[in-house]
């Protein structure tokens, strides 16, 4: 299989020493912020560790006890809340001096102040998508806070990576922020199998290099192109561009108007930038 | 630069409802003699024109369909008969990507290509593999098509053929395909039938895809920095701007400027003047294509503009715009290329209707050359 | 007033970001918390941090009547960082008109705070007393500036104020205490609206001598943020041409928008006596003439247009 180029991404260490990975980058997934610390210090010179993902399931940010050996760490973390917001402004200047990004869910309202919050001190932050809706207001909101704020801010994703791919000429997805992109990150289950997807088929380590593309193509046809198979709403879409069908039925509402006003408001402010 | 529409094949693997091809034509491709004989012609025009270059339109059928022995054999007769003058010709392709390999491709990229034109369909029952017209397998088969060819880095745009299938839906189209083709880089044609020809009922009137392009037009000029080269408005936009013409059906300058060649050798204007079996001009055995270029009825299309001009086009603001549309669809519509196309009526409502009261541009004739009427 | 509160009195993170990027945007670097009670916000000490880290100063404007127990935890809470840009004005009213437990609770707070907290007294009725203020000063080691306001009418309503025929007896204690306690380094400070004849030209030296040079008598925008991003100039013309912070992009746009309204008003009567037009220090932009809600409130007979934006 191709070997060089891609991102792979485990969430148990045993795999990270096996040969696959050494050609390639890696993002660690853990669940403890205690072994944070640890994990980067024992594979970092070895291999090349793209991002280490630290997700807390319930847990807040608050709940993490940062000290000045995260500072090198390319982190991000999945975290419920900010929780005790005093103790994160007690140390923010710790936050800021490390390249961390604290991704908040959609489905919690805590999640559009505290990203306010985090970005407007610097803090790289941004929201992902969970099981439950999000509020489209709220989103928009937020989307309107990036976008069009007058004061400079940390960037907050997925608005982010919207606004610095808006004048590609081939449709881009945001979804490489949660490492979704079937052409850089491959899941690896076990020695022997990977998949596109968290959830998605399971394919052998050992395709050749043209079986690998293979499969890269029959993933997006059947997640991209699909769209213009079925003539989905998708597929009819004005902010289709953007979203990709990511976030159809993320929001409490019409997910097309939503994402129509956030791509209005991306190309204003690409725009203006210019 | 003369261009060569070369349909090397009547073959297709695709049944297109509006196709003229299928409908019309027997199948059948270029022998590899008769090639020979091409680039032999070719070579003949190049080395007396010494100033100028040669466009081929590698065209069908399906280009694809031949396979890569045939390119393969273009390559070996251009360094045969064409070694001093290969590098003046430049090739293009229209094809529908159904069948593209990597093969195909490499052996392109070794005739110069990086980019291809092709046609998209979104709508099932329209063009697809078989008399059933089976969308599915055929827009598989389109996708993986275009993905072999962007990761060989060509470019591409399309045509969409608008039909009575999707005339009654111009935005949901527009959506789809500047959903499908980010920036735009496809253009929006009617469907052409022959004579009033319709056995499927697929063609629309001038006044019907005038006001589709209208409505589509609202919303295109809205966000026109998203999705800057959707044809015709991008055009129009740089002839209300700079001048210069829509595409060769509105030039009213191709009387030398187009050659088509069939599989069987015979030499026409045009794709479509070949399908409808207008100004056949002999064969490329007996012709060359120095005397095609020199045949008596481009004299007539070179006259078409000063007629139009004192008849049917008599005081028409926008005829240095249109020039009176393609001499084949007036000659669809009346029987000879002194009639204007029928398709004007939609340029003029479309032009009056949406692009000048939306745009708040008014055509101005003078940014076009003075039609020197005493030649 | 603490049983009073419920969620909706509270700024919200989003309003108060929307400010603190308003702020920002205008190159401003303070802010001041006003209230009700600030100190009464669940997360005051997140506020103070935050504002800090946008490089906002903050002053907060408090009674300093707090339970104990929340006193101790904002303490406690503030005292998490050094280098905290925050200072208190902790207006307070006289013993003799306080309950015991507030009296209590105002000195708990002055004893925590001292080294941050200057005060501030409110004159409203004509038979104050100001000595309490130098013996909190001296007990407690506090700021030697007091901000003295004069409670002023809010037109069309109903409040204690002074009405200008009693500016000179106000005028008369306050000379007499600030000469009394000259020895002590107190420092005046005038809130607007004080006219500037009401003190003689010894008056206003000795005024100018204590106050260290900072004695002012023109009146401008004190700009009000409510926590719903409501806009007014000044808490007397709290509903004088009230707006959104929406309407506007930066603060000098804020303020130059009720400058001129409060023009507007003037050009029709230049300050709260007769004289005031023909005065030279109006004209000349020394005085203002005292506050325009005395004069606002002159006009109520005659209808609401000219409080309100039409």
């Amino acid at each position: 299989m191709k070997k060089s180029g891609l991102t792979y991404i485990v969430d148990d260490l045993s795999l990270i020493r096996k040969n696959i990975i050494r050609d390639n980058s890696v993002v660690i997934k853990l669940s403890n912020p205690d072994d944070v610390v640890g994990v980067f210090q024992r594979y970092y010179g070895d291999y090349n560790i793209y991002q280490i993902c630290l997700d807390l399931g319930f847990g807040s940010l608050s709940q993490i006890q940062f000290n000045n050996d995260w500072e090198n760490i390319p982190l991000v973390i999945f975290a419920y809340n900010l929780g005790d917001l005093n103790y994160i402004l007690n140390i923010v200047g710790l936050i800021q001096s490390c390249k961390i990004r604290v991704m908040q869910p959609a489905s919690n309202k805590e999640s559009y102040a505290s990203l306010k919050i985090l970005s407007s001190l610097g803090v790289d932050c941004g929201i992902f998508f969970d099981q439950e809706q999000a509020d489209s207001e709220a989103f928009l909101d937020l989307a309107s806070y990036y976008y069009m704020s007058p004061v400079p801010h940390a960037s907050i994703e997925p608005f982010a990576n919207i606004k610095e791919n808006i004048h590609l000429d081939y449709n881009h997805s945001f979804d490489e922020v949660y490492f979704v992109d079937e052409k850089r990150f491959l899941y690896i289950h076990s020695e022997k199998e990977f998949s596109f997807l968290p959830q998605s088929k399971r394919l052998s380590i050992y395709l050749s290099d043209e079986d690998f593309e293979k499969e890269q193509v029959n993933f997006k046809l059947e997640n991209y192109y699909g769209h213009f198979m079925e003539l989905d709403q998708c597929s009819k879409c004005k902010a289709f561009k953007i979203c990709n069908h990511k976030l159809s039925s993320s929001f409490n509402c019409d997910c097309q108007q939503t994402m129509a006003e956030v791509f209005e408001y991306a190309e204003i402010s690409e725009t203006v930038r210019r | 630069m003369p261009t060569l529409i070369f349909k090397e094949t009547e073959a297709c693997n695709s049944n297109c409802i509006y196709c003229d091809v299928i409908a019309r034509k027997k199948p059948c491709t270029i022998s590899f003699d008769l090639l020979e004989t091409v680039f032999i012609r070719i070579n003949e025009y190049l080395e007396k024109y010494s100033n100028q270059n040669f466009s081929i339109v590698w065209h069908g059928g399906e280009p694809c369909i031949v396979g890569v022995k045939f390119y393969n054999k273009v390559l070996e007769l251009l360094d045969k008969h064409c070694p001093n003058t290969k590098n003046r010709i430049s090739h293009d392709i229209q094809t529908n990507l159904t069948l593209i390999n990597q093969e195909l491709i490499d052996v392109f990229k070794n005739l110069g290509m990086n980019r291809v034109g092709t046609s998209y369909e979104p709508y099932k029952g329209i063009r697809g593999f078989g008399k059933e017209r089976d969308s599915d397998a055929y827009n598989r088969a389109f996708f993986r098509g275009i993905e072999l060819i962007e990761k060989n880095g060509f470019s591409w745009g399309f045509i969409y053929v608008v039909t009575r299938n999707v005339i009654d839906k111009p935005l949901e189209i527009f959506n789809i395909l500047t959903n499908f083709k980010v920036k735009g880089g496809f253009q929006l044609h009617p469907v052409y039938s022959y004579k009033n020809e319709d056995k499927n009922n697929v063609g629309i009137t001038a006044m019907e895809f005038a006001d589709f392009l209208g409505e589509i037009f609202k919303e295109w000029w809205e966000h026109r920095q998203r999705y800057p080269f959707v044809q015709p408005f991008f055009s129009y936009m740089n002839h209300y701007g700079n001048g210069g013409t829509v595409c060769c059906s509105e030039s009213g300058q191709c009387a030398y400027s187009h050659i088509f060649l069939g599989p069987n050798g015979e030499i026409s204007h045009c794709g479509r003047s070949s399908d409808w079996d207008v100004f056949e001009v002999g064969n490329i055995k007996e012709v060359s294509i120095i005397e095609a270029f020199n045949h008596a009825y481009r004299k007539d299309l070179e006259k078409r503009n000063e007629y139009l001009l004192a008849n049917d086009c008599k005081g028409c603001e926008y005829f240095s715009l249109c020039h009176g549309g393609c001499p084949l669809d007036g000659w669809n519509y009346k029987d000879t290329i002194f009639a204007k196309s029928e398709w004007c009526a939609a340029t003029k409502v479309f032009l009056k209707k949406y692009f000048e009261p939306i745009t708040g541009l008014k055509f101005d004739s003078r940014k076009y050359e003075q039609l020197d009427l005493s030649k | 007033m603490a049983n009073n509160v419920n969620e909706n009195d509270y700024i919200s993170w989003d309003n108060l970001i929307y400010i603190a990027d308003f702020l920002s945007a205008s190159g401003e670097n303070h802010v001041s918390l006003l209230g009700g009670e600030p100190l009464l916000h669940p997360q005051i000490s997140s506020i103070i941090k935050y504002l800090n880290q946008r490089n906002l100063s903050v002053t907060i404007f408090t009674s300093g009547i707090m339970p104990i127990d929340r006193l101790q935890r904002f303490v406690a809470e503030l005292n998490e960082l050094q280098n905290l840009r925050v200072g208190f004005v902790c207006n307070v009213n006289e013993p003799r008109f306080s309950p015991k437990n507030e009296l209590e609770r105002v000195e708990q707070f002055l004893t925590l705070f001292a080294n941050r907290t200057s005060l501030s007294f409110n004159i409203y009725r004509t038979d104050f007393e100001m000595t309490f203020l130098r013996d909190y000063i001296v007990r407690f080691g506090l700021d030697r500036h007091i901000r003295l306001g004069l409670a002023h009418p809010i037109p069309g309503k109903k409040n204690k104020y002074i009405p200008t025929n009693e500016f000179n007896s106000v005028k008369d204690k306050l000379i007499q205490f600030f000469t009394e306690n000259q020895v002590f380094g107190i420092i005046p400070g005038f809130d607007c609206g004080f006219p500037m004849c009401m003190f003689s030209d010894e008056e206003l030296g000795l005024m100018f001598k204590l106050s260290i040079g900072q004695l002012c008598f023109q009146c401008g925008p004190a700009i009000d943020i409510d926590a719903e991003l409501n806009v007014w100039s000044c808490f007397p013309l709290s509903d004088f041409n009230k707006k959104s912070l929406f309407d506007f992009t930066t603060y000098g746009e804020l303020a130059k928008f009720y400058l001129e309204k409060m023009e507007e008003v003037r050009s029709e009567r230049r300050g709260i006596y007769p004289q005031c037009d023909d005065c030279q220090h109006n004209k000349h932009g020394l005085c203002s003439g005292g506050c325009l809600a005395h004069i606002l409130n002159g006009f109520i007979e005659e209808g609401d247009f000219r409080r309100q934006e039409k």
